[in-house]
């Protein structure tokens, strides 16, 4: 049998991990379900422990059906109640998942014969994965998160090529998926599904709030940089893997929780995609916008000296500021630029004057 | 048996007490969360709270790194801080990027609280705080309030029932026409950033009784189940108050008799079962009403038909 490092079997998990999360996230962040699978994460601790109860240990297979089924029972708990009409949906969600977590964590703190740790509940255990073993006929082989993560990835992958059309048309235009016939209720639930399986196979490793993590971060950040579905998937996988490797190293390097520090480094990452982000970002969307507003400033500086001098009255660069209401180091700059710019020429008196270029410009701001 | 049992533990609270702190903090977060949360359920800003008490964590951390002590007021205060900090970022992301609110939330709540366990979890491999020091504050643990919390908790709260007495019409203008309000000049941009600062006073008293985690539901589930019964804002505040405040008791109660509960869960499902009555027994919207009225038109409905066809056999 081949010997795999403890580390790596945590760096794969942890991949694996973000790249089943992060693929499934594209499709919550798009249909803005971001939040149900916040209910979803959590609400499927109540099914592994009541599945652990049932079974008596913590067998991969109830321990997922029991998941899989709380978290579709919160679903349907959470459409009943807002289509009921007596709650809105954000507060539907918010009173079903809250309540359902909270009677796992006491049947977790209660009961003795569970296992399960609270902490380990908000922000998993990975440490201990490697320990974690499968056995096939005596055989050791392997790391059980790893064939269980690799089996979940083979049906996340089978899951989104099967029914790409699908969920895309349904995620961007619910109506015209209906009118082709595509029942966007059914894919709404398959992929429901999809987000209980993959909450309750990542809960394990990294909790019920980091699994958030893995579902919205990547996703959004990729969001931010591509209009494409397909890019998108790719780069929310490859933000998420990245996140899970920096936040493994960053964790070793400060004796802190893994969990916690791939959460922290996916959110840094998000932060620098926000701001940097080639079209998205807020320092090109700054840079936009300033340019907007001196193109704006322009036309009015223009139109303003060439309605004064239209009206027989002198326009001199000193009393820019006071006419327009703009600060004089703003003034400044602009009346300085029109003078670079050949749309207007100082005489001695210091008195603007519109050139023929600038007479042109202002006539082309004043009619359009 | 059973009776008495409660009533030893009722007697309790003027009696013992660790019992008595308890309770009060409970009551304290409670009527105080069920209040202000009216506001966040009519704004349809329920999760925001979620994402608020999830970013308060990262606060309590960095108040002990830099404080080094565990006074309540310093750790509240970080908390504090860091949950405006976290509501900042969610609107900023959702007004500067096409990211919709409830991403920006799961960002803000997922990234804040991984931020925070990483601070504890470095704060315990440092031989801080012992184990049980500062994750009392994700589920909360009443029974370890002592007398200062608590006269710090009714402060906070008193601070926060005096802002909401003054700026009572200004708020609800703010809440059910926010254009309209602004149209009259209010200033609603800071009538919001008010709303949202009593909010985190709320989240924080509440660290200490629930705890980060479960947080939400102490805003939303009081207010919806008042909802169901009243529909003027006034007295769905005050009974929403009142359901927050009973929670708040029985929830505590329970768990300081039994070893080792923590106090969060217990609250929040007592709230919950408040609602699910709320839901089924209001007399104007409850599911039972709405059965037996549907059932009576059904049953008048049939006797006209079998009128209107007897007639016509004639």
């Amino acid at each position: 049998m081949i010997e795999i490092s403890n580390d790596l079997i945590i760096i794969g998990t942890a991949i694996l991990v973000a790249a089943n999360c992060a693929s499934i996230g594209t499709f919550l962040v798009l249909r803005q379900m971001a939040m149900m699978s916040d209910a979803i994460s959590h609400a499927v601790l109540l099914g592994i422990v009541i599945a652990v109860f049932m079974v008596g240990g913590r067998e991969t297979i109830p321990v997922i059906v029991g998941g899989v089924l709380s978290g579709i029972l919160t679903v349907s708990i959470v459409e009943m109640l807002y289509r009921s009409g007596k709650l809105k949906k954000d507060s539907s969600i918010g009173i079903v998942f809250p309540f359902l977590f909270a009677i796992g964590v006491i049947l977790v703190t209660q009961a003795g014969n569970v296992h399960i740790d609270v902490q380990h509940v908000l922000y998993g255990s990975i440490e201990f994965v490697p320990f974690d073993t499968l056995y096939l006929d005596e055989v050791n082989i392997g790391s059980k998160s790893l064939w269980v993560l690799g089996v979940l990835a083979i049906a996340n992958i089978a899951f989104i090529a099967i029914l790409y059309k699908e969920l895309k048309i349904s995620t961007f235009d619910a109506s015209v998926a209906v009118s082709v016939g595509l029942m966007p209720m059914l894919v709404h639930y398959l992929l429901m599904i999809m987000v209980a399986t993959t909450a309750v196979v990542a809960f394990e490793s990294v909790g019920a709030i980091l699994v958030i993590a893995f579902f919205i971060v990547p996703a959004s950040g990729a969001y931010l940089l591509t209009e494409r579905l397909s890019h998108m998937m790719v780069l929310s996988v490859t933000l998420g893997i990245i996140s899970a490797i920096a936040g493994y190293l960053f964790a070793v390097l400060f004796d802190v929780s893994i969990a916690g520090s791939m959460a922290t480094i996916s959110g840094a990452i998000f932060g620098l995609i926000w701001v940097f982000a080639p079209n998205r970002g807020l320092i090109n969307r700054w840079r936009r916008i300033s340019k907007q507003r001196f193109e704006i400033d322009l036309a009015i500086v223009l139109t303003f000296i060439h309605d004064e001098i239209n009206a027989n009255r002198q326009v001199s660069a000193s009393t820019l500021s006071n006419d327009l209401g703009w600060t004089i180091d703003y003034s400044k700059k602009l009346s300085e630029f029109i003078q670079e710019k050949k749309f207007v020429e100082q005489d001695v008196q210091g008195n603007l004057n519109l050139t023929i270029l600038g007479q042109k410009k202002a006539k082309y701001y004043s009619t359009s | 048996m059973v009776i008495e049992e409660i009533l030893v533990i009722f007697f309790g609270i003027f009696t013992d007490y660790t019992l008595r702190y308890v309770a009060l903090g409970s009551t304290i977060l409670g009527v105080t969360s069920g209040a202000l949360g009216c506001f966040t359920v009519l704004r349809k800003q329920s999760l925001f709270g979620d994402a608020l008490s999830h970013a308060a964590l990262p606060g309590i951390g960095f108040a002990y790194i830099f404080a080094g002590t565990k006074d309540s007021m310093l750790l509240m205060l970080g908390a504090a801080v860091f949950a405006w900090f976290g509501g900042i970022v969610t609107l900023a992301i959702t007004s500067t990027t096409r990211i919709k609110q409830d991403a920006a939330l799961g960002i803000t709540l997922s990234v804040f609280f991984g931020l925070g366990v990483v601070l504890l979890t470095y704060l315990q491999s440092i031989g801080g705080p012992s184990q049980g020091g500062l994750d009392r504050f994700l589920f909360g643990q009443a029974s370890a309030l002592i007398e200062t919390d608590v006269i710090n908790l009714g402060i906070l709260a008193a601070g926060c029932f005096v802002v909401l007495i003054i700026f009572f019409k200004e708020l609800k203008i703010a809440t059910f026409d926010s254009a309209f309000g602004q149209s009259m000049g209010f200033p609603t941009k800071y009538l919001s950033a008010l709303l949202t600062s009593v909010i985190v006073v709320a989240v924080v008293i509440g660290l200490h009784t629930v705890g980060v985690v479960l947080m939400v539901s102490m805003l939303i589930a009081p207010a919806a189940a008042a909802r169901q019964w009243i529909s003027s804002l006034k007295n769905m505040l005050i009974l929403s108050a009142i359901f927050g405040g009973i929670s708040g008791v029985i929830g505590s109660m329970i768990s300081s008799t039994t070893e080792g509960m923590s106090t969060g869960p217990v609250i929040v499902i007592t709230i919950t079962a408040i609602l699910g009555i709320s839901l089924f027994f209001s007399p104007k919207n409850g599911y039972l009403f709405q059965y037996l009225r549907k059932r009576k038109q059904r049953q008048s409905n049939l006797n006209e038909i079998s009128t209107a066809t007897g007639e016509n056999s004639n």
